[in-house]
């Protein structure tokens, strides 16, 4: 003998009701369950190969599609001696960067080079220890800029990688540097330079990412 | 010179990255010019390829020798410290008014 009860069906794509009683259809089922998928993740947005070698790199059209923008530099090369990579930041989409005296202040701590650091700079340096030019491969480093379009927070900048400061193998740092604009506002866009003469190809590529 | 220009744009519900290597402008190359006579004419040396110590004087070296210089008069800084002061002041020249 079979007992039969009589359930309610709710087609609820929220499950707001949360009952104890009622079953659901497979349509809400999996519209609930889909919904808690976060699509998370790195989107590649650019990749970019050094060519006619540029004194800088400008990044624009930033916008708060993400909260985080990653930045690859896989084996970019300087040309001459005593390189810095520096950055900078704009708010009108790269027509002028904020280079005023103490804009920024940044840190970089480098296993087996001199850690260095600035309060107020014109600039964030991602390498301050001078790169003497190669021929092959030069900096590979990750930088991640948080919440560069929230005008309610700092720009902030956070990279680590390695540093090749010439041709000979041996004679390479491993970076880790922090970095902040000294002012809330929507950053649109950023620049990426060396202190001196131009970057080269060094057999890679930048490669620029969404981060949600 | 040149500038590589990595410009997002909106396509669907993403963006996406255009490049394209375009000339400086006159007042970019003038700019450029003058960062690298500063630098390359400065007596500062940061970190070497060998390692040795960035030269650059610490923010107390430089409150300290401002201060011996503009206040005290008594305690001159040494000249190799005032040459490296005096490079950084004209690399970030001070603000009018301040």
């Amino acid at each position: 003998m079979s007992t039969c009860i009589n359930y309610g069906v709710l087609d609820e794509d929220s499950m707001a009701s949360d009952s104890a009683t009622d079953i659901a259809t497979q349509q809400s089922i999996k519209a609930y369950s889909d919904s808690l998928v976060v699509d998370a993740g790195y989107t590649l947005l650019s990749t970019t190969t050094i060519s006619g070698s540029p004194t800088e790199l400008l990044f624009t059209g930033l916008t708060d599609a993400y909260k985080i923008y990653a930045m690859e530099f896989a084996n970019i090369s300087a040309n001459t001696t005593a390189i810095e990579f520096l950055a900078q930041v704009s708010i009108d989409n790269g027509s002028s960067f904020i280079s005023s005296a103490a804009s920024y202040s940044w840190a970089n701590f480098k296993y087996g080079g001199t850690d260095s650091s600035s309060a107020g700079d014109t600039n964030v340096n991602l390498y301050s220890g001078g790169i003497n030019g190669q021929t092959t491969s030069g900096m590979t480093v990750r930088m991640l800029i948080v919440n560069p379009t929230d005008s309610s927070v700092e720009t902030q900048f956070i990279f680590t990688g390695v540093i090749r400061l010439d041709n000979s193998p041996q004679n390479m740092r491993q970076s880790f540097g922090v970095g902040k604009r000294l002012n809330a506002e929507d950053n649109d866009a950023i620049r990426v330079f060396v202190s001196s003469s131009a970057m080269t190809d060094g057999g890679g590529a930048i490669y620029l990412y969404g981060v949600s | 010179m040149k500038k590589l220009v990595v410009n997002l744009v909106k396509q669907g519900s993403g963006l996406k990255g255009r490049s394209q290597l375009v000339d400086l402008t006159p007042e970019e190359v003038a700019q450029k010019l003058e960062d690298e006579r500063i630098w390359e004419e400065g007596s500062v040396k940061r970190e070497a390829v060998a390692g040795r110590k960035a030269e650059l004087p610490t923010d107390k070296e430089m409150q300290d020798a401002l201060w011996a210089k503009m206040v005290r008069g008594d305690n001159k800084p040494s000249d190799d410290l005032e040459k490296r002061i005096q490079f950084v002041l004209n690399k970030y020249p001070m603000p009018e008014g301040e």
